[in-house]
């Protein structure tokens, strides 16, 4: 018996089922309608900061722990006046730079020296004198560094052309607080190290003199980056 | 022996239903498959009516031939009827479907119109999301076709329109679009010019669809990498960081029967020398849940048996 009411319970809804699709069949036969598709996007984010103290030179310039000791005075060169200086034993880095931001874009970090002038006063009895190393990446770069640099003019364009080498690019969403900062900075030898045979203490001497008597060799150093979305 | 009988029972149940969901849905694809069924009304009949004239009708009968002038022996003509068979229309089946490569629409289908990620000619990627929501940038530009079908009986006249939005309203966002038919009718811009985002927006087109008929749009749209104004987007880029700023493309589709059931209206589809249903998967199923029952048949009656 109660095999039978089963049979009998699913014969019923074998009819019932094909009734249905009968029906249903029919329904989507008359099927007319509207459809939409739709998308949306949200503008990628850039938000980059870059920041720079913008001091590429001092006027005041801490001394060696001997020379503190020995004038009992922290600073071992000291403007007096609004001028910054450069003095034999002075050095600064030129791009104390900060970055902040992940944009979503790939994008470019470029550096740029922007003004590096070296005026006429940088020589001694009418011959140019210029002891001043600029170093890129680690890299040195002063006049007799090779036959490519002989004079200001060519360690300018040096300079310029090695900054703008280090320049690099980023995939999208990398922040840039992993950006490496070329390092760019310049010194003045105390010492003749790097410029023996080139530097020496009375051209020195004479510079200071000309400074003293209102003819300063003066130098201008801007670096200048830049971060720039890639196509 | 009770439980394994009760156990039975359920098995035989369910292999019930299977068939049932087999047989029910066999029944769907059998109904919408009659659509496409070819129409025989203009069919010309295999075996044609044939007309006896008098002077073959009296070579075949011997009658003297004075009788012959009074009597004829003539075949009646068939009645002036028709006697070609023209089978009864079907009835209206409207049917219509929107969509393009990868999905059919239904209402607000989300769609591929922008990405989460983009790459420039060289394969680098130069856009990616952070977060998976889809991206426009400077340089960033897709293209979107879709397609309107007639999956009907009888013609259809349909309308297609565009909605281009910025959130929050009033945002100047530089990106620029157009949207042409399969025909080369342009509905927002042109072969080499994008229209602002307002034209899109008004982007619109009707026509006609005859049965079994299609036609598709093509949906471009461009932030331009240059466009003179680099301040703009490093703003957008900017405030973007802190909020949403969205860009919306909305398309919609309607279609009602014509007036005219046979109005004539686009593209013949490729004839398909086999339909794309599977055969193989329905038989596939409807001989397991066989087989089944058949297993099921004998392990009960060896269980009786034992009883």
């Amino acid at each position: 018996m109660k095999k039978n009411t089963m049979m009998r319970l699913a014969s019923v809804l074998l009819i019932c089922v094909l009734l249905t699709t009968s029906t249903i069949s029919g329904t989507f036969a008359k099927y007319v309608t509207d459809g939409s598709g739709e998308d949306y996007a949200r503008v990628a984010k850039w938000g980059v900061t870059v920041t720079s103290d913008g001091v590429t030179f001092d006027k005041n310039y801490e001394g060696t722990d001997a020379t503190k000791a020995a004038i009992s005075h922290d600073n071992s060169v000291e403007s007096s006046d609004e001028w910054k200086v450069v003095a034999p034993g002075t050095t600064k880095n030129a791009t104390e730079f900060s970055f902040e931001g992940a944009p979503e874009v790939a994008y470019k970090v470029d550096f740029e020296i922007t003004n590096l002038a070296l005026n006429e006063n940088w020589s001694v009895d009418g011959i140019e004198y210029c002891p001043i190393i600029f170093t890129v990446e680690g890299e040195k770069y002063y006049i007799g560094k090779d036959t490519t640099i002989t004079d200001k003019a060519t360690l300018i364009k040096a300079v310029k052309d090695a900054v703008v080498a280090v320049s690099d690019s980023y995939k999208p969403n990398t922040p840039l607080s992993s950006v490496d900062v070329p390092s760019v900075s310049w010194e003045w030898e105390f010492e003749a190290d790097t410029l023996a045979g080139y530097q020496s203490d009375p051209k020195d001497t004479a510079l200071g003199n000309k400074a003293a008597a209102g003819a300063a060799a003066t130098i201008e150093l801007s670096v200048k980056c830049t971060v720039t979305q890639l196509d | 022996m009770q439980r394994s009988g009760g156990k039975n029972r359920w098995l035989w149940l369910a292999v019930l239903f299977l068939f049932v969901f087999v047989a029910a849905s066999a029944f769907i694809l059998m109904g919408r498959l009659s659509s496409y069924l070819l129409d025989d009304s203009g069919a010309i009949a295999l075996i044609p009516v044939q007309e006896f004239s008098a002077p073959d009708a009296l070579a075949s009968n011997s009658i003297p031939l004075q009788q012959a002038e009074q009597s004829s022996l003539v075949t009646k003509e068939p009645a002036a009827e028709n006697h070609t068979n023209t089978p009864a229309a079907p009835p209206a089946a409207p049917g219509f479907e929107a969509s393009d490569d990868s999905k059919v629409w239904s209402t607000d289908t989300q769609v591929d119109i922008f990405r989460v990620s983009y790459e420039n000619g060289e394969g680098t990627i130069t856009v990616h999301s952070n977060d998976g929501d889809r991206l426009i940038a400077p340089g960033t530009e897709n293209t979107y076709a879709f397609k309107l079908k007639n999956t009907g009986n009888v013609s259809l006249d349909y309308t297609v329109e565009v909605d281009a939005f910025v959130t929050p309203d009033g945002t100047p966002l530089p990106v620029t679009g157009r949207l042409s038919r399969y025909d080369g009718k342009w509905l927002a811009g042109a072969p080499d010019t994008f229209a602002d985002i307002p034209a899109l927006d008004a982007a619109a087109d009707t026509g006609t669809l005859s049965a079994g008929r299609y036609t598709y749009y093509t949906l471009d749209w461009l932030w331009p990498f240059e466009n003179g104004n680099d301040a703009l987007d490093t703003m957008l880029g900017n405030a973007a960081v802190d909020d949403d700023l969205l860009f919306t493309i909305v398309i919609r589709t309607v279609a009602t029967a014509s007036l005219d059931p046979e109005a004539p209206g686009g593209i013949i589809p490729p004839v398909d020398t086999g339909d794309d249903f599977s055969a193989a998967l329905w038989l596939a199923l409807a001989i397991c849940s066989l087989f089944l029952m058949a297993v099921l048949l004998v392990f009960h009656i060896r269980e009786k048996r034992r009883a």
